[in-house]
């Protein structure tokens, strides 16, 4: 790999050690995949997670303790997050995982994160252009970036995201690449998505079939919104490893079929139709029967629109006490949401609101949580395993609702 | 005693000497193994209930979440990296967890992938494996 003058002395330490640091790391991994160069990077978006990892604490400790700061201006994942710990005493975490996830966030802070605590970073200020370079973790924010936004940015592990930002740059491989971005499978839909959580049951699907893929998807409805894509692409990145999707006539890189898969054609095609559906949703209700322990909305977190439609199926309801129903969000949105009442008539149902915080920070478990109810396939797919272990009823947030409430 | 040669490409640089442990299938890091024992835990994976410390990792891709770098970087914090890993191909994320983890833990794994023989069928579990990534080259004595 060919580094800039400049390059060559944050690699050599003359514009600090935190600097040096992370161009080591950056600079081994660009040689690995036979990037050419490094390219600048002026938005980032970190992982943040992990707190019971000693390793996770230590890599954003080092960084901090060495002196560094964000070069690129970078957004930060959801934590589990102080703010909520003394909040609801039956769902909380021991003093070590707190103290953990403080000398975390202090640590990040120290490099100059700004705290969205979100995993929307592009509903929160940080929206790169098409065509933008950048080096962004979590895989639901990687995925809406290149596809929605056109932006581009490789599936990295966490840390290299950190080290990206701190440098402000990020070797140029993989979806950096226009040429590795086209399209290498067909996905037909003969199904019509309506809802929010037809999407991301759409997502699962497409993520099931065609994992590791670049899918182009045809037959999109044009009422298609924003939002939909968020929770189609989350679910998408979860089931089946992919970072990048093409929807035809929609995306921005994907004018056409042709232009999605640059000229060349599918090498792989699929039909989507209701029987995958019905089998999808057989799938992730890992638990069919038996009660509910509690519900977890907000994967990913969810738009000041999701809140209305939350705050209008809560009418005139109270969440069941046996129940804990649990809502994260991101403080930005929380904030509008206060100033248009709903977060008065979300608590008044009984909804317990996690501000800037992810339910797979946490251990249910610990709570007596054994099954769990979510609108979210991501959250689907994720919380049956560790360190969360539930069983999961998946269900449109109006069944989540009519399931927890009196 | 036979000894085989195979190239190919280095991942990350390094020597190890060790026992392979070998899968046709994709293996995850996160939520795939428990860190403070290196003991594989996802249920659908063939090397369920094998500890992976000290081995030489053989299998095609990786795959789960981009945390598995840290969940590579908790492993070898506590003692349980393997010594080595090859791949068909080998994923960024794989790649970036042993990258940090060498920097943060000085413990050096070497990978490697694109072999000039397909690794999953040529090499067994228990084979003894000689790897040097930065020559490119893998020694199997059988």
């Amino acid at each position: 790999m060919k580094l800039t003058e400049q390059e060559k002395r944050m690699l050599g330490g003359e514009e600090g050690e935190a600097t040096s640091l992370a161009m080591q790391m950056l600079t081994k991994l660009g040689e690995a995949y036979d990037a050419a160069r490094m390219v600048s990077v002026y938005s980032g978006h970190a992982g943040c997670v992990y707190p019971q990892f000693g390793a996770a604490v230590d890599l954003m400790e080092r960084f901090a303790e060495l002196g560094g700061m964000f070069r690129a201006v970078t957004t930060v994942n959801p934590v589990l997050h102080p703010c909520n710990f003394d909040r609801f005493p039956a769902l909380s975490e021991p003093a070590s995982i707190r103290d953990a996830s403080v000398r975390q966030i202090a640590a990040i802070s120290k490099l100059g994160v700004v705290p969205t605590w979100s995993c929307t970073p592009y509903f929160h200020g940080n929206l790169p252009r098409l065509g933008e370079p950048v080096c962004w973790a979590e895989s639901s924010a990687i995925i809406f970036a290149n596809s929605v936004l056109g932006a581009r940015t490789n599936r990295t592990a966490d840390g290299i995201d950190v080290a990206s930002s701190i440098v402000g740059r990020t070797p140029e491989f993989g979806l950096l690449i226009t040429e590795n971005r086209a399209g290498t499978a067909l996905a037909k839909l003969e199904v019509r998505p309506k809802t929010l959580f037809d999407y991301s049951t759409l997502g699962y699907v497409i993520g099931k079939q065609l994992p590791g893929s670049i899918p182009v998807i045809e037959g999109m409805p044009s009422e298609t919104t924003t939002n939909h894509l968020k929770v189609l692409g989350a679910a998408m990145a979860t089931r089946g490893g992919i970072a990048m999707f093409h929807a035809v006539g929609m995306t921005p890189e994907a004018a056409s079929r042709r232009a999605a898969f640059q000229g060349a054609t599918a090498k792989t095609e699929i039909c989507i139709t209701d029987r995958d559906i019905r089998m999808a949703l057989e799938e992730l209700n890992v638990s069919d029967r038996g009660d509910i322990d509690a519900v977890a909305i907000g994967c990913p977190h969810p738009t000041i629109g999701e809140l209305q439609e939350l705050v209008h199926l809560l009418h005139d309801r109270i969440v069941r006490s046996s129940i804990d129903f649990c809502l994260f969000a991101s403080p930005e949105t929380l904030n509008l949401a206060a100033e248009m009442g709903y977060v008065d008539q979300i608590e008044a149902a009984g909804v317990k609101i996690f501000s800037g915080d992810c339910l797979i920070c946490h251990f249910p478990e610990t709570w007596g949580w054994r099954c769990v109810a979510t609108d979210s396939a991501k959250y689907a797919c994720t919380l049956p395993s560790p360190p969360t272990n539930l069983s999961v009823r998946y269900a449109t947030l109006r069944n989540c609702v009519a399931m927890a409430v009196e | 005693m036979d000894k085989l040669v195979l190239s190919g490409r280095c991942i990350y640089e390094g020597v190890a000497e060790a026992e392979v442990l070998v899968s046709r299938q994709a293996f995850a890091f996160s939520h795939g193994m428990d860190p403070t024992t290196g003991r594989v835990c996802d249920p659908l994976h063939d090397w369920l209930g094998q500890n992976i410390r000290g081995k030489i990792l053989v299998f095609p891709y990786g795959k789960g979440s981009s945390t598995g770098g840290l969940w590579i970087l908790e492993m070898t914090r506590l003692g349980n990296a393997p010594a080595g890993v090859i791949n068909l191909t080998t994923e960024p994320i794989i790649a970036a967890g042993f990258i940090m983890a060498a920097m943060l833990y000085d413990v050096s794994v070497p990978i490697m992938d694109n072999l000039s023989q397909n690794p999953v069928e040529w090499l067994k579990t228990g084979d003894f494996v000689r790897m040097d990534a930065r020559q490119g080259i893998v020694e199997i004595r059988r």
